[in-house]
């Protein structure tokens, strides 16, 4: 891989995702608020304008990036073009990643019961719960920020939450398919002292946070993980 | 993180082994845990660039601060995640996760 290339590719990808991260947290307040621009814009003019200030202030980030990209096309074209293929084929890998995350996680929420939870990743679970947080975290593909609506709806069905917390720590750094990249580009014993130093401290990491929340932090958790999926 | 990726893009492999080299010592340490933590770049994407700069003369143990923060770190996403858990829930994580980053790092360091 030449160096300059993977400087700039790596530069645009990051401009690319975060641009479309913004936008995607709040899907469904976006499409809501497109339905109302829509009404208003048959009704007053003066609320179209604040419904528009509000559309743009929501994805201002995506807009800046946008001009970036531009600005980049002016200055280099073959650079230009690089940034924007690079962003469509990651709105792309985003769009084709979200909808099976959000309609997989519907059908756990309505068809899993919690009792079924609560047995494998439940106050009581111990170390089935390690090993089940461990296991879904490891599976898993796709960037962090996916992980926290899953992780919200193992809280919302009672789970531990050192082990949600955990299974974001699994998350972010052995997932299996990513251990794979890990290996190859980093060698094996970059990828076995990751796993052997991380692992552990997740856990221990996880254990330590819950014990710092108050009992009123952890129902306050509950109840946002509750209102999340109603 | 616009700051971050436009660094990025100018970083020249000359500039990349000064800042990050293995003779960078700790302050190549920060400043790799910084971008880090700031920049969101799958890790497809990561390890392949963590290997083109250590080709340019990167220090083991930077790319390691680098890729490990990159992951597990989210400034971009905090708010997102404060959205999930609460600020304060949110905060210890990704605190927590520096603080991990910082000892793998550490042990990349001794070990490579």
């Amino acid at each position: 891989m030449n160096i300059d290339t993977g400087a700039g590719t790596s530069a645009e990808v990051s401009a690319g995702s975060i641009s479309i991260n913004l936008g995607n947290p709040d899907i469904k307040p976006a499409y809501s608020g497109m339905k109302f621009r829509n009404k208003t814009a048959r009704s007053k003019s003066k609320s179209v304008k604040r419904r528009a200030t509000a559309l743009a202030k929501r994805f201002r980030f995506a807009i800046v990036f946008a001009f970036v990209i531009i600005a980049l096309y002016f200055t280099d074209t073959a650079e230009g073009i690089k940034a924007f293929n690079i962003s469509v084929s990651n709105t792309k890998e985003m769009l084709g990643l979200i909808p099976p995350v959000f309609v997989f996680m519907g059908l756990l929420d309505a068809w899993v019961p919690k009792e079924t939870f609560i047995r494998y990743m439940g106050e009581a679970s111990g170390l089935k719960g390690v090993l089940t947080a461990l296991f879904l975290g490891s599976a898993a593909a796709g960037p962090l920020y996916i992980a926290f609506p899953i992780a919200a709806l193992l809280i919302k069905k009672k789970a531990k939450l050192a082990y949600v917390f955990f299974f974001l720590g699994v998350w972010s750094t052995t997932k299996i398919p990513l251990l794979m990249y890990e290996f190859s580009y980093m060698g094996a014993r970059f990828t076995a002292i990751q796993i052997a130093v991380c692992i552990p401290l997740f856990l221990l990491f996880s254990l330590i946070i819950e014990k710092t929340l108050s009992a009123e932090d952890r129902e306050s958790l509950y109840r946002k993980a509750e209102s999340e999926f109603s | 993180m616009m700051f971050a990726g436009i660094t990025l893009a100018i970083l020249s492999p000359d500039t990349i082994s000064k800042l990050i080299g293995s003779e960078s010592g700790f302050f190549g340490i920060i400043l790799s845990l910084t971008a880090g933590s700031i920049a969101l770049i799958p890790g497809f994407v990561a390890f392949p660039l963590g290997a083109a700069f250590l080709d340019a003369g990167a220090g083991y143990a930077q790319i390691a601060a680098f890729v490990s923060s990159l992951m597990a770190v989210g400034f971009v996403t905090l708010p997102l995640e404060i959205k999930y858990f609460g600020k304060r829930t949110a905060i210890l994580r990704n605190a927590s996760a520096l603080v991990i980053s910082l000892v793998f790092t550490m042990v990349i360091w001794r070990l490579m």
